[in-house]
This record gives structure tokens, C-alpha cells and sequence, in this order.
């Protein structure tokens, strides 16, 4: 007994010292900040969880170009002296870039134009997609198709002028292209550190990287920097992954920002915790920072806590019903337009996202430059609103308007909330429409509280299936795989998030039908021509894009390939001790990292 | 030489069970006890041995076809959609032969058993590295929470138990037994986010979850910080285990207690102390030991709900997320590692009981 009560105390001592141990006081200052989970890969390549992708942030830099927290794309002349662009006669456009000489890696040596050449030639080769990464580095550049694929072994648009110097060539199969800067966005790479011993071999035909073993140096690379970056160029240098938790410590060689900004916290720490309780341990002053709340009463909790701060922004994207459009019920547009009729969407957004989010209506942001241009004239596109004799009167528009027997007229007024009385065409065939949905999702939830109970009203089989995530995406993307008899769903309910290039070609354009690109499946020649005319306009078009812009949106519209439902407020929360988090749609915290203070 | 007996001039005395000796020597008269040998033992172990193998094949079998007819497509998973179509497709397949899934099943089964015979446990499609590494550093955290999860367990139930079967009926048994109940039925996620609304957000005690900080260093205040962090995942999983464990000490007891040997003791004028911890516990510690066993081999699993709840970085919240994420190969890795230990579990504590308790034969 003695020794049991012996025993409790020393647990007792051990446990009040434990409590006593204050969060270690910090002898710098440290900003911690609540993620969900972080997978560890910190090369671009390797993943694309928004964790993992604010720790790149943080630890890369020196970009040709950057992208501002309103969204415009501009040239970095931290990095770039001077700028030259020139055309050839074919059209090729080669842009000439002369670095400044004072940019430094983090162990102090300097960048230099090798850096940058051996970044576009690392992540275009072969090699690399042989060590597991994916890229699209140096696509749009003449050649690239060929390097890439492994044809050639040299890399025909790149070019190393002197240390200082380097120019691409953008092919000019590719231009006019309204975003072309993308072409020639790149970031260095620390050659010295990845390939050690290896040069660079420039002549006519293009640059490669010689002297070493590239299938061996990448996948060696691919499987030690990848995880733990040693030399880095951004404002922070990677320390340690370790206890679900990244720390990254500030970079005392960095030259600064585009706009010439340094960073002030001595360590960022990105730390996996249970979302659930984000803010609470925001509130209670575990973790400095969490970001893209959206639930109204955590947000809620957040403004009224005196220890807290927000900061919030519409998020650029949104959140909808994506349908396949080449299969069932939903190949036909007015079934889709019927369907975005007997939802409630204001419902949704006080149900899930307590009031905080706005209905959208087609497919956009609405921090979008180019919706804040045009504004008036997309909040005049009709709004999808219940409307159970809108949605009866567009299917009686399809073949699915008869009776059971295939030849009676199906008559709306029979239409019951017990769905005994639903649509068919005239082979009899029932109009079914089968949705797949994420457990644990309270747009889930509401998608099909109001599904089941406006679908029969409109004589439409309505039926929702549950299962995670990565089981929704693959019937999503993949669909196209299946032989039609083995296609089961019509409908999905996701999100979706623009960034600052906005070039929907990729994911509506009939040149991606029968790939995971076009999920939808969308094969509308109107749509294809809007969007080749909106991409196909030089960079200073801008005008010319916003209406381009507008003429996609209205088309867009009548196919409805997806039923925008809402589009959410995002809140960064911070402790009330944590200065600059102006986070934007466009900047992440990560990427505004130097304005954040403590 | 029965284990436990010591040869006197008179006759035996078994330090372990004093009326065990009294009956035996009743029964078979000095010097003419049956004697264990170490080789009937040597025997046995090796047998047992060799029928665990068809076990292990079969649950390998077994295992790998699960595995197999689980939906989901770890590539897919892994490289997840974001290139154009045809650098999808080159990726795709250099993936595929990476991780081997370009042979047919069984290729894939002798592969994946040869590999793991080798220690080389397979390419973890989630966390993109090898499996040893992306379940070095959860393995030892998970270890680290359970060492302190049987300690209080044993700490608790033990004591509590035995008083529970002297002091049968009474109050303080009446309150355990309703404990037990309880908890017993109470599932672990309910248990820890209570704790963590009362004890985290409430009171701002402790942590509500996640792992403490290396940025400051591994200072004294780091270790100490582990503490704070398993603090409340420990009480989780305690309050969970103590229920069955409870019960069974007490049962346990409760049947030695009622041996004549007790009564013999008793009859014998020892003290009460003497006769509940030197013979009735000695005597119920032989199948409280098989928990003991189990408790040591549940050092490496986690708790898939109570990490998971709490942001432990463990290897019960690893699994759950490589089964999300169709990461096959953790998965298979993973559970091969628990159908072994389970299998190791259970020999060992059939072969201890049976070196423990001379009435049983290891034939």
C-alpha cells in the first residue's frame, strides 16, 4: 500500500511538473499553424496536398515570375535584372531572363543561371518521371514533347547564355496564349547539391545535363531532398519532419520577395492536429494559426473569443453537383437544368455553411477579377431556385415524358413524395438518376435530404450512394473507363478551387473527351470554340479576355455541366498576438509568410 | 523436479502454493512426483512451431486477396489527377512496374512474401517512401503510449481487483462492477472527446491532441512535453482497458480464494495479508499472466480510433489512413506484422501457462 501510494505521487509530481512545463518560451519567435495531415513530400512532383504545398512555399523562392495577392502574374525583378523578348519568323517567342548576381541558396552560395536551366532540364527529363514525380516544367517550350517522352536527350528551347543569363523559347504552336508567362515561370534548383559533378551541355540542338547517371542521381533525389531538403531558396530552410509536425527556420541568405520582402518569425511550425478542434486550440493558444474554416459555428466562436483574430475571403472556387455528361439521364442538358431546379441552394448554405458563402451560378470565383468586371451582367443569369414546375416543364422537353406504358403523357400534378409515380420514355425506360456522395459530409447530408425530397415531386428516380473520398474520384475521373453497362453514377457532389491562371480548356475541351481531364465529359463545339478564343490572346488582351470571359460563361451556363451550389467564406483564425495574416484567394498564408509577424 | 518446488528433508514446499504442495504430496507421497522434462517441453515447442506455419500461410493468403479485392486503385491514388493525359499515362505505368502491380496476382503474392521474408517490407504509395520508414517513427510513438497505458492498467487493475474479490459485495466492489459495466460499453472515441471538451477546451489543461514540438530542441522541457501531449490519449485508452481487465483479476481471485488451500492457510492462523498476497494471488496470477502476455504484444498496436481522435502520430492512425488511401502495401505489411504477433501472443502464453502451472501438461 505504502509502495502503491509511493508510487501515485511520483506520478502526480511527474504529471504537475508536465502541466507546470509552460509551452517552452521561445527564445525567437515561433508561428505555429494547424494543418490536417502532411504527407512529407516537399519537392514539387510528389503530391498535392495543400500542406505539403505550403511548406514549399516557405522553403522555395527566387521565381521569374509571381503571382500577387489580388491574382495578377508579374514579373519578379528581385530575381529578374532585366527582361528580353523577341519573336522569330515562325513565331516562336524566346524570352530572354538576366538575373540579378546577388541571389543566395541558404547555405549562402549563390544562384545563378545554371540553377534555373538545370531546374527546366531535371524536371522535364524522363528521369524524373522514372523516380515517381510528375511535372509539366518546360511544357509549351520547343521541344519539350521530345525531351520529355525521352526521344531526344537534349532540351531544344533552353538555353544557358553565361552565369547570369538564360533564355526559353516558347513554341509557336502555343501562342498567342494569354497566360504564356506560365511558360516562362521557374524557380532555380540547387544543381550543385542534386547532381553534383554534373554540367550543363549547350549547343544548337538545346541543353542537357552531362556527366552523371540521371535515372540514378533522380531517383537517389527522389528519395533523400524529396523528404528533406538541404538547400532551399525561399525565406524559410527546411529543419525537421518529425511527431506529424514540420519545422522550417528562417533563411538569413534570402534576398527577398517580389516585393522585396523578408521574412520576420524565426520558426514556422506546420503541425497536424484534429480539425475538429482547430479553433478551440487556436482559442486556448496551442496552435498560432488555422486556416479556410468554414463551419458558422466554429466561425462564430472564432469572432466572439477575445483571444483571436480573423481574416476572411471569398473563396475562389465552389462547391456544386458535377455530372457526367455522356452518360443516362444527364447526358441531356435540360435533365441538368431540371435537376439544378430542385435544390434549395440558400438552404445549403445556412445548413452547412451557417450563412457563411453565397450561391454562385456559374463557373467561377468570386474573387475573380474578371467576375468583379462583369458582375452585373452574371448576377442577371437567371438563378437556380426550387422550382418543382420549371424542373417538370424542362423534362417535359426530354424523351423522358410519358407514363410507365411508355405512351401516356406524364402528368406532374400525379407526382407524389413517395415517387410511385416517375417518368419514362418510350421504350420505358425510368428516368434514374444515381449520386455518389462522400460519408461524413454535411453537403452530402443536404444534397440528399433535398434530393429525395423534390426528385419524386418531378417524376425522377432519385437514388445516392456513400463511400470516401479517393472511392468518389475514381468513379468521377475514371468513369470513362467502364463499359456502359458498367456505369453506375450520374452525379457527384464536390468542390472545386481556380487559381490565378483561369484556363478551363483543359477541363471542359472535346480534345479531353475520353480522358480524366474533361470528367464531365463535355463535347459542346460552342463551348470549344469560346475557349480557344479566350486563351488565344496575348498577355496585354485584357479586355478582350474579360468578354471572351463573359461569352464562355453564358454558354457554360445553358450546358450546366456541374450545379454550382455555393461558394464558401473562407476564415484564416490567428491568435490576437499574430500580426499580417492578409491572406487572400490568390496567397496563401504560406505564400505572404514575410508580412506575418509576432 | 516440478517448477516452483524445492526439495526439503521432509518433503516439498512450493513457495508458489502451499496447500498445491500439501495435496500433491498427499497424492504421490515423497519423492515420487511425476517429473517434467525439459525435453517433452523442447518437444512441444518445436511442434507448435511447425503447425503455426500452415496458420501463417493462410493468413498471408487470406490477407493478400482482401487486400486485392479491395476497391481503389493505389496509383491512381497516388499520382491523383493534375497532368495532361498522356504524362499520366507514362507515369501510370512507370508506377505500376515500381510498385509491381503489372504481374499477375500471384507473382505478386510470392513477390510480396519473399520481400517481407528479406525485411523488405514493400513502397509505401501514400507517404512515397519505403514501408519501414513510414512506420519507423509511428511504431515508436504507438509503443511509447501503450508502455504507459499498461503500466497505469496494471497499476490500477491489479490492486483493484484483488480488493474487488476480498471485499466481494461490498461498496467499493459494487462501484467497480458498475465501472466496468460502464466503461466496458462505452466505445473510446465517446470517452475521448469527452475528456477532451472538459479537460482541453474547458479547462485548458492539456492539449486537446497532436504530438509536442522538436522545434525548441530536445531539451528536458521536450521529454517533458511528451507527457502533456499523451496525457489525455492515455487516460483514454486506461479507462477503456480497465473494464474487462477488472473483471477478470477479480474473477481470477475470487477462484483462488475459494480453494481449500485458502482455508488451509487460513486454519493454519496466517495473517489475512499473507494469505491473499502470498497464496490466493500467486495462484491467480497464473491466468492473469496471459494478460500480461497480451499487454506486452499490444505495445505495437495502435488505437486506430483514440490516435486518430487525437492527432497521435501512431501506427492505428497510419493504418487507417493507408487503408483510405488503398496504400496496399502498409496495409498488408501492417497486418502481417499483428496476425504474427497475435499468433506469437497466443504461443507464448500457452507455453508459459503450462511452465507456470504444474497441472498442466505440455503434451
Amino acid at each position: 500500500m505504502i509502495k502503491l501510494g509511493s508510487l501515485l505521487l511520483v506520478l502526480v509530481l511527474v504529471l504537475s511538473l508536465a502541466g507546470c512545463a509552460e509551452k517552452t518560451p521561445a527564445v525567437e519567435t515561433t508561428l505555429v499553424v494547424g494543418s490536417s495531415e502532411i504527407s512529407g513530400n516537399f519537392l514539387s512532383g510528389f503530391g498535392d496536398s495543400a500542406y505539403d504545398v505550403w511548406v514549399r512555399e516557405l522553403i522555395s523562392g527566387y521565381e521569374t515570375y509571381s503571382t500577387t495577392p489580388t491574382g495578377e502574374i508579374v514579373l519578379n525583378k528581385t530575381v529578374v535584372k532585366n527582361l528580353k523578348t523577341e519573336i522569330d519568323t515562325v513565331g516562336n517567342k524566346t524570352y530572354t531572363f538576366d538575373l540579378h548576381k546577388d541571389m543566395k541558396w541558404n547555405n549562402g552560395t549563390v544562384v545563378t543561371a545554371k540553377d534555373y536551366v538545370f531546374y527546366i532540364l531535371w524536371y522535364a527529363s524522363p528521369a524524373w518521371t522514372e523516380a515517381g514525380a510528375t511535372s509539366t516544367v518546360g511544357e509549351g517550350l520547343i521541344g519539350y514533347q521530345d525531351y520529355y517522352e525521352g526521344e531526344v536527350d537534349r532540351f531544344k528551347g533552353v538555353k544557358l547564355i553565361n552565369d547570369y543569363s538564360f533564355s526559353v523559347t516558347i513554341d509557336a504552336e502555343e501562342l498567342p496564349y494569354f497566360f504564356e508567362t506560365n511558360y516562362a515561370s521557374f524557380i532555380p534548383a540547387p544543381m550543385a547539391v542534386w547532381a553534383p559533378g554534373a554540367t550543363l551541355d549547350i549547343n544548337a540542338d538545346g541543353a542537357k545535363i552531362a556527366g552523371l547517371d540521371l535515372v540514378k542521381t533522380a531517383s537517389t533525389v527522389a528519395t533523400t531532398e524529396r523528404f528533406k531538403p538541404t538547400v532551399t531558396s525561399g525565406p524559410y530552410k527546411f529543419v525537421s519532419f518529425e511527431n506529424s509536425a514540420v519545422t522550417v527556420k528562417i533563411n538569413e541568405n534570402f534576398k527577398g520577395t517580389f516585393e522585396n520582402k523578408k521574412p520576420q518569425l524565426t520558426y514556422v511550425v506546420i503541425k497536424s492536429i484534429n480539425m475538429t478542434t482547430d479553433v478551440d486550440q487556436v482559442i486556448n493558444g496551442e496552435i498560432d494559426l488555422v486556416t479556410g474554416v468554414i463551419e458558422g459555428e466554429k466561425i462564430e466562436k472564432a469572432k466572439a473569443s477575445k483571444t483571436t483574430s480573423v481574416n476572411y475571403y471569398a473563396r475562389n472556387g465552389f462547391g456544386g453537383v458535377f455530372m457526367h455528361c455522356d452518360f443516362g439521364a444527364t447526358a441531356i442538358p435540360e435533365v441538368r437544368h431540371a435537376l439544378a431546379y430542385l435544390m434549395d441552394r440558400d438552404e445549403i448554405i445556412s445548413n452547412v455553411l451557417g450563412g457563411y458563402g453565397s450561391v454562385t451560378n456559374g463557373y467561377y470565383g468570386l474573387a475573380q477579377w474578371m467576375y468583379t468586371k462583369n458582375k452585373a451582367a452574371i448576377d442577371a443569369f437567371p438563378h437556380f431556385v426550387r422550382n418543382i414546375a420549371k424542373a417538370n416543364e424542362l423534362l417535359n422537353q426530354t424523351e423522358w415524358k410519358f407514363e410507365a406504358d411508355g405512351k401516356t403523357s406524364f402528368d406532374p400534378a400525379k407526382a407524389n413524395a413517395a415517387g410511385t409515380y416517375l417518368r419514362y420514355n418510350a421504350k420505358k425506360e425510368k428516368l434514374v438518376i444515381k449520386h455518389f456522395g462522400t460519408e461524413d459530409n454535411t453537403v452530402t447530408d443536404n444534397v440528399e435530404i433535398q434530393f429525395k425530397a423534390n426528385t419524386p415531386l418531378a417524376g425522377i428516380d432519385f437514388t445516392i450512394a456513400r463511400g470516401d473520398f479517393d472511392a468518389l474520384l475514381d468513379n468521377y475521373y475514371y468513369a470513362y473507363e467502364l463499359k456502359p453497362e458498367e456505369r453506375v453514377y450520374h452525379s457527384y457532389n464536390l468542390a472545386t478551387n481556380f487559381g490565378a491562371t483561369f484556363d478551363p480548356y483543359y477541363s471542359f475541351h472535346s480534345d479531353f473527351l475520353g480522358t480524366w481531364q474533361n470528367a464531365n465529359q463535355v463535347n459542346d463545339p460552342e463551348l470549344d470554340a469560346l475557349m480557344i478564343k479566350m486563351r488565344s490572346l496575348e498577355p496585354t488582351q485584357v479586355t478582350e479576355f474579360s468578354a471572351a470571359w463573359l461569352e464562355f460563361q453564358k454558354r457554360w451556363y445553358e450546358i450546366l455541366p456541374i450545379i454550382p451550389l455555393y461558394s464558401n467564406q473562407y476564415y484564416d483564425v490567428f491568435g490576437a498576438g499574430v500580426k499580417g495574416v492578409n491572406t487572400t484567394p490568390f496567397s496563401t498564408w504560406a505564400a505572404i509568410i514575410c508580412d506575418i509577424s509576432k | 523436479m516440478l517448477p516452483g518446488y524445492q526439495e526439503k528433508g521432509d518433503g516439498l514446499r512450493c513457495p508458489l502454493s502451499f496447500g498445491m504442495a500439501q495435496i500433491i504430496l498427499d497424492n504421490y507421497g515423497p519423492g515420487k512426483l511425476p517429473k517434467k522434462e525439459a525435453p517433452v517441453v523442447l518437444k512441444y515447442i518445436i511442434k507448435r512451431l511447425i503447425s503455426l506455419i500452415p496458420v501463417i500461410v493462410l493468413v498471408t493468403i487470406l490477407l493478400f486477396a482482401l487486400l486485392k479485392f479491395m476497391p481503389g486503385d493505389p496509383v491512381r491514388m497516388m499520382l491523383g489527377p493534375g497532368l495532361k493525359a498522356e504524362q499520366y499515362k507514362a507515369a501510370e505505368a512507370v508506377m505500376r512496374v515500381k510498385l509491381g502491380l503489372d504481374k499477375s496476382y500471384p507473382e505478386q503474392y510470392f513477390r510480396w512474401i519473399g520481400n517481407t521474408l528479406s525485411g523488405e517490407l514493400g513502397w509505401s504509395s501514400l507517404s512515397n517512401r519505403p514501408v519501414k520508414d513510414a512506420i519507423s517513427e509511428p511504431m515508436r510513438n504507438t509503443v511509447i503510449l501503450n508502455i504507459f497505458v499498461i503500466i497505469l492498467e496494471l497499476a490500477i487493475t491489479l490492486p483493484v481487483g484483488i480488493m474487488c474479490a476480498v471485499k466481494r459485495g461490498s461498496r467499493f466492489d459494487n462501484f467497480w462492477q458498475v465501472f466496468s459495466l460502464v466503461t466496458y460499453s462505452m466505445p473510446s472515441f465517446f470517452v475521448a472527446l469527452t475528456l477532451i471538451y472538459v479537460v482541453a477546451i474547458n479547462l485548458q489543461l492539456l492539449p486537446p491532441g497532436g504530438m509536442p514540438l522538436t522545434a525548441y530542441g530536445k531539451n528536458f522541457a521536450y521529454y517533458v512535453s511528451w507527457l502533456r501531449y499523451m496525457a489525455l490519449p492515455v487516460i483514454t485508452l486506461t479507462i477503456i482497458s480497465l473494464a474487462g481487465t477488472i473483471r477478470y483479476v477479480r474473477n481470477a481471485m475470487i477462484d483462488a480464494l475459494s480453494q481449500d488451500y485458502i482455508r488451509t492457510a487460513r486454519s493454519k492462523g496466517l495473517a489475512e495479508k499473507v494469505v491473499i498476497y502470498s497464496h490466493a494471488f500467486r495462484n491467480a496470477l497464473i491466468p492473469i499472466s496471459t494478460i500480461i502476455i497480451f499487454s506486452v504484444f499490444s505495445l505495437f498496436s495502435g488505437s486506430a480510433i483514440t490516435e486518430t481522435v487525437f492527432a497521435w502520430n501512431g501506427i492505428g492512425q497510419v493504418l487507417v489512413k493507408a487503408l483510405l488511401n488503398r496504400d496496399f502495401m502498409l496495409v498488408s505489411a501492417m497486418n502481417l506484422f499483428f496476425a504474427s504477433l497475435s499468433i506469437t501472443a497466443n504461443f507464448v502464453a500457452d507455453i508459459t501457462y503450462g511452465l507456470v502451472d504444474p497441472r498442466i501438461k505440455l503434451e
